[in-house]
């Protein structure tokens, strides 16, 4: 439920097909200068890539938003000796103590002092689908995801957990042969599934993406 | 006969309203007694008032009544009166009685009325307080607290599927914010203990923290689902004595827990309730995931001991203009959201207290059906149940809500007529446990109310849109394929129209099983050479008509198809473009039906950039179903932005029919 689009404006189409709406465009849309400005926004830069099953695809870093879960009044202080111009963005984001910090410095910098004066925080650093921040956003809370081969029977699949040296989260329900594998939170999960991944060994394999969703 | 009902009758209405005109003018004139007009049926404990329009002339009037539809002079049971309205006593409460009235007068006996129908029901009103506020089930011109009127009759028409089931015995997840469990009008219906689950703790009470003073949405959507009725507290749900399990998966939602959330006990599960999704008013692109689209194919093929988990969902909130600079900008379509646009999953638009699309509501070709979503507490919203206390939706600050605040009448949202959608399936599924998922979407095509005819009656003819104010309706080429396979009206404000439960119910009762499902997927059209889509120009008196405006079309020609009907096209499409909020992107079937796939507007909301440029995202249609797949399809995509160009690459369709 979204109160505040409810006072929004309805547009009236006006038609002249009986089967198409694409003669329901009441008016030509035609560029304004504000829209030229817009797409002039500065693009995220650094990206990486993950394997969404078998579809490469890439996400855009926010150099200047870190993502802290189970987060703690002392891991809040941390953040703010770490950058002194951090600020939550919006309300925790959920009960799993999720915050959004918009930060001042570059993240990598602030993620390094953070490993000192708070090592038991989980963070990670805040992605989005596209290259500007109206995408989906994502983060690693750690762990990643792997699809096994759905023919393998339990002694197969243990067999490769072990060679792997993996620690089982636990087996999803959503087909044969499906694990969370523990890993720490950030880059650290991206890294792991890719390169899992990569391997040739598994189905798919990647992180386990905490994904930014809402109620309608 | 697959002609929705209520078409049928308005048809009637529309025929005897234009007096009878035509014919043979120089035929002897015999008179004729007039035929009843305005007929109605208003149901009461125990007894139904029927009343209608008084006829010149008449000296008395026939009322034929029967408990099925299709009653006339031969099949109806005979009240002979001499006036109305007419009280008919002495009925069974929860059983639906259907009326046509004729006039008998000096000419003789009239033809037959349009045929109404209504279901006595005990007096729930006295024990469901809140009832009478639901103008959702039942539309009786509700006034609101702000004094606005809702339409009478714009409702799902639930009170005769409550004549034949409540819903027990089937089970709905509820997948959300969070469900609580213990509120006063959802304990009784819940699952019993360990079936929810907490995406939090790992444990099974999702009932929200606490300290999170304004989450609710969750709770509400289970009151629209399931609230109990007859138990003198709230109003009631859809299916009132359905289950509900609640999945809090919005707490944390991690790619692991959208997976659990969308198969936990899949095989107990029948309906997956889904009043979520991506954030809306971006005017992105946001593509589903592989693990997702496992999971509800999972569902598809296991669940509920193989005939699959049926899954609704919202279509989104982010159909209006974002930017009134841009009047004409649309921000989202629901095609644009991966989720909502996948075959597997049932898309549900919401429509207001007047029956007309929801300002918010966004529209697109994947759209299924509608359902009420309601406005705003300003105007009319939906009464459902609020997490109990001055916490969630009715907070001691909130507008001209009720003052018992384990209640609320501001829920709204494509996430309120999404759980509506989800109750009519929970009474389909009680009354024909049989049905498979894609019987239940066919039937709820089948049986759906087309609406919003603006200022027309009615759809005047086959295919044949009102003139004066086309809102969007059209017969898809199932109305020239075959005078005897269904035909469907498709709007892409509502899909196949809003639901119509007790249709859908009773066309449950006795359906037989579609076939299984067969694909069939053609070959990668690459677009040829000249593939650039010009960018849009701006028509001047010199001129008019810029030819590049029309943009540019490629087909594919399908032959010797298995799929003889169409249940769902899923197109591949790629362009690459700087700025694909500028694309009008259409697919035309050989019958001449078109999916409106996307519409230009801005990316980004107000000041962002597209973060796609579209290279490769799968649509989503369902406006073709019951069409073949063989023939011509064709593709267009236009420019309609000045500033940014790009070229279509290639595209691709795969057909689910049978």
């Amino acid at each position: 439920m979204h109160p505040s689009k409810k006072f929004a404006s309805t547009l009236i189409l006006i038609c002249s097909s009986a089967v198409s709406l694409s003669a329901c465009s009441a008016t030509p849309l035609v560029k304004s200068s504000a829209v030229s400005n817009a797409r002039a926004g500065a693009p995220f830069t650094q990206s990486y890539v993950w394997y969404d099953g078998p579809l490469a695809q890439t996400v855009w870093v926010n150099p200047h938003a870190l993502a802290e879960f189970n987060a703690t009044p002392q891991s809040a202080k941390a953040l703010s000796k770490a950058d002194a111009q951090a600020k939550m963005s919006g309300a925790e984001h959920a009960p799993n103590g999720l915050r959004i910090w918009q930060v001042q410095q570059p993240t990598g910098i602030v993620t390094k002092a953070l490993t000192v004066s708070n090592p038991t925080g989980q963070y990670s650093p805040v992605f989005h689908d596209g290259s500007s921040s109206s995408a989906q956003m994502r983060a690693l809370p750690g762990n990643m995801i792997v699809y096994l081969n759905p023919t393998w029977d339990a002694a197969a699949v243990n067999q490769w957990i072990a060679a792997h040296q993996l620690e089982v989260v636990k087996k999803l329900n959503g087909g044969n042969n499906i694990f969370v594998f523990k890993t720490a939170p950030g880059l650290d999960a991206l890294n792991k599934a890719n390169a899992l991944y990569q391997s040739g060994e598994v189905v798919a394999a990647f992180p386990d993406w905490w994904t930014e969703v809402t109620t309608r | 006969m697959p002609i929705r009902i209520t078409l049928i009758a308005l048809l009637s209405l529309a025929l005897f309203g234009c007096g009878g005109g035509g014919g043979d003018s120089s035929a002897p004139v015999v008179p004729t007694t007039a035929t009843p007009t305005g007929v109605t049926a208003t149901a009461k404990d125990g007894y139904i008032l029927i009343d209608g329009n008084a006829v010149a002339g008449a000296t008395a009037y026939n009322i034929y009544w029967a408990t099925g539809t299709g009653v006339n002079k031969t099949t109806g049971n005979k009240l002979a009166v001499t006036s109305t309205p007419q009280a008919h006593t002495g009925l069974n409460n929860g059983t639906a009685y259907y009326y046509v009235v004729t006039a008998v007068g000096p000419n003789g006996e009239s033809t037959i009325s349009a045929e109404v129908s209504a279901t006595p029901l005990a007096a729930i009103a006295a024990t469901d307080p809140l009832l009478a506020k639901q103008w959702h089930l039942l539309n009786a011109s509700q006034v609101s607290s702000t004094g606005t009127v809702a339409k009478a009759n714009e409702d799902i028409n639930v009170t005769p599927a409550w004549g034949i089931t409540k819903g027990a015995g089937v089970r709905i997840a509820i997948v959300d914010d969070g469900l609580e469990i213990a509120h006063e009008d959802l304990a009784s219906n819940l699952a019993p203990t360990g079936q929810s689950h907490d995406f939090v703790t790992g444990g099974s009470d999702p009932t929200n923290d606490p300290a999170d003073l304004t989450a609710g949405h969750g709770t509400a959507v289970a009151g629209i689902v399931a609230a109990r009725d007859l138990n003198g507290l709230g109003g009631a749900g859809v299916a009132p004595r359905a289950t509900l399990v609640g999945y809090n998966f919005l707490q944390n939602s991690t790619s692991a827990n959208e997976i659990d959330a969308m198969t936990l006990n899949a095989s107990s599960v029948s309906i997956s309730s889904n009043s979520w999704g991506a954030t809306d008013d971006t005017g992105e692109f946001t593509p589903s995931r592989f693990s997702w689209r496992n999971a509800i194919d999972t569902g598809l093929n296991t669940g509920r001991m193989g005939k699959g988990t049926v899954y609704v969902w919202a279509a989104g909130n982010g159909g209006a203009v974002k930017d009134p600079k841009y009047p004409t900008f649309l921000m989202d379509n629901s095609n644009y959201d991966g989720r909502a646009n996948y075959r597997g999953v049932m898309a549900v638009g919401a429509v207001n207290h007047l029956g007309v699309q929801s300002s918010y509501s966004e529209s697109g070709a994947n759209l299924w059906v509608a359902a009420p979503g309601g406005e705003s507490c300003a105007t009319h919203a939906i009464t459902s149940v609020d997490r109990t206390g001055g916490v969630g939706l009715n907070q001691t600050n909130t507008l001209n809500d009720y003052a018992n605040r384990n209640y609320t009448q501001c829920m709204n949202g494509t996430s309120s007529a999404t759980p509506m959608v989800s109750g009519v399936v929970a009474l389909m599924l009680a009354a024909n446990p049989n049905l498979g998922w894609r019987d239940v979407r066919i039937i709820l095509a089948q049986t759906a109310r087309a609406n919003d005819f603006g200022t027309c009656s009615s759809v005047p003819a086959a295919g044949v849109p009102c003139p004066a104010t086309n809102t969007g309706w059209f017969l898809n080429g199932t109305g020239v394929s075959s005078a005897t396979t269904p035909r469907y009206y498709f709007n892409h404000k509502y899909g196949f129209g809003v639901v119509d439960a007790g249709a859908a119910v009773t066309a449950a009762k006795t359906w037989v099983n579609v076939g299984a499902q067969l694909t069939d997927t053609t070959a990668l059209r690459v677009v040829p050479a000249s593939n650039t889509i010009p960018d849009y120009v701006i028509p001047t008196t010199a001129n008019p008509t810029p030819p590049g405006n029309a943009g540019i079309s490629d087909t594919l020609t399908v032959t010797a198809s298995p799929v003889s009907s169409i249940e769902w096209v899923e197109i591949n499409f790629s362009a690459t473009h700087a700025y694909p909020g500028d694309l009008d992107i259409t697919l035309t079937s050989p019958s001449g039906a078109v999916s409106q796939l996307t519409l230009p507007h801005l990316c980004g909301g107000q000041a962002g950039a597209c973060s796609t440029n579209l290279s490769a995202w799968t649509f989503g249609s369902a406006a073709h179903l019951g069409e073949a797949a063989n023939g011509t399809w064709t593709m267009t995509v236009k420019d309609g932005l000045v500033g940014a160009a790009g070229t279509f690459n290639s595209w691709q369709l795969k057909f689910y029919g049978h």
